[in-house]
């Protein structure tokens, strides 16, 4: 086995920061270059005139989700030492709802908002001082939901093991999932712009 | 041109994705292990039972109890064994092991300073021919986060208030001190050794 680096101790806490910080940064500027440093782009997708939100995003999940699957495969990941993070369903689907309505509002997601910030767009720099604020303000109020957040836990678990499905299918549906969802993609993307 | 360019792109791309997607349908799970039966013989009988590995909890339990048969094996050398020791625990290092032996009535219990050590400890048993091996995954740094100073995180989940409140009721026992609210960037990275020199500071003789 030959990674994940931090988890072999290949790299240090340290060193693995930084790497992080650089694919970061790397990860900001291509999303800038796509275009997705602009709010109206990002709200095309709501209104079906510009999914390219999905198509990145799709695209980044089956290639991750390959590249992790058949590096495993071939003994160079350990998926064990990869961290997968817990799941509390109740509380997740209320943030992923909190998360969906702040998207539609201003238009730009946590990520997106700082690549619109570091670009110069002001209101990527107002959707971050938003943000901070808003986690500031959950900070203040934790203790009133602190029995909520850790309500419905599952664990750590994945779909394949929560479904009892075979790794190897759900990879496969995922993809034939994404190919079909940028088909459909470039379907409404030329009916809504004629 | 620059249009049917990009189009060609994606239809190569699209391809490799599903045949490497169809070639996961076939390949299985990425989490496969070697199955146990398939382990030559010898090192099969070397390997632990599913339940060997035990937390630092139920060996407290079991200690609280007076466990009949219950014999605690400390693995690491004598002066860290006089230095601190979980209670009721006798001294034989690893390297004595081999030929110091075992009696193979009742059940062992073994810890060391690290997991490296416990489970080496565990080999030699087995390879003894010892029955009953159980082992502190860990080894003695479990007694002293699960123990001695039993911990409860900043914005704990609820799986871990649950595991705090078990080790507290049985910490108290063996004059443990809990700590709550600690931030969870202060337990990371502490080694047993540092966790160990902490807990001598404040003074606890166990």
């Amino acid at each position: 086995m030959n990674a994940p680096w931090l988890g072999l101790g290949t790299l240090s806490v340290d060193q693995g920061l930084t790497l992080a910080l650089l694919i970061g940064v790397g990860f900001g500027w291509f999303l800038e270059r796509g275009g997705l440093g602009n709010a109206r782009k990002l709200a095309g997708q709501f209104y079906l005139t510009d999914l390219t939100v999905l198509k990145v995003m799709f695209s980044a999940i089956i290639t991750a989700m390959l590249g992790l699957f058949w590096l495993s495969k071939l003994g160079y990941v350990d998926l064990t030492l990869i961290y997968l993070p817990p799941t509390f369903l109740a509380p997740q689907l209320v943030g992923g709802l909190v998360f969906g309505f702040g998207f539609v509002m201003g238009g730009l997601c946590p990520g997106t908002s700082c690549v619109a910030a570091a670009s110069g767009r002001i209101d990527g720099m107002m959707l971050l001082v938003g943000m901070l604020f808003g986690v500031f303000i959950f900070n203040e109020i934790y203790p009133l939901f602190t029995e909520f957040y850790a309500s419905t836990p599952l664990g750590q678990v994945t779909l394949a093991e929560q479904f009892d499905l075979s790794h190897g299918l759900l990879v496969f549906a995922i993809v034939a999932m994404g190919l079909g969802a940028f088909v459909m993609a470039e379907y409404l993307e030329n009916r809504n712009r004629n | 041109m620059i249009h049917s360019a990009a189009e060609g792109i994606n239809t190569v791309l699209a391809t490799v994705a599903l045949t490497l997607g169809f070639g996961a349908l076939v390949a299985g799970s990425p989490y496969e292990d070697i199955p146990e039966q398939d382990l030559p013989p010898v090192v099969a009988s070397l390997m632990p039972a599913d339940d060997a590995r035990i937390d630092a909890v139920t060996v407290a339990r079991w200690i609280r109890d007076r466990k009949p048969g219950l014999r605690l094996v400390d693995l690491r050398p004598a002066e860290d064994f006089e230095h601190f020791h979980i209670p009721t625990a006798s001294n034989i290092p690893l390297e004595e092991l081999g030929s110091h032996g075992i009696s193979d009535q009742g059940m062992t219990v073994l810890y060391g300073a690290d997991e490296e050590q416990t489970m080496r400890g565990v080999f030699i048993l087995k390879a003894l021919g010892a029955g009953s091996v159980y082992y502190l995954g860990d080894g003695v740094g479990l007694w002293l986060t699960q123990i001695i100073n039993p911990t409860l995180y900043q914005q704990p989940t609820f799986e871990e208030q649950l595991q705090f409140e078990v080790q507290l009721e049985i910490a108290a026992y063996f004059g443990g001190l809990a700590r709550t609210n600690v931030p969870r960037s202060e337990g990371y990275g502490e080694s047993a050794e540092q966790g160990l020199e902490r807990t001598m500071r404040r003074g606890c003789a166990f």
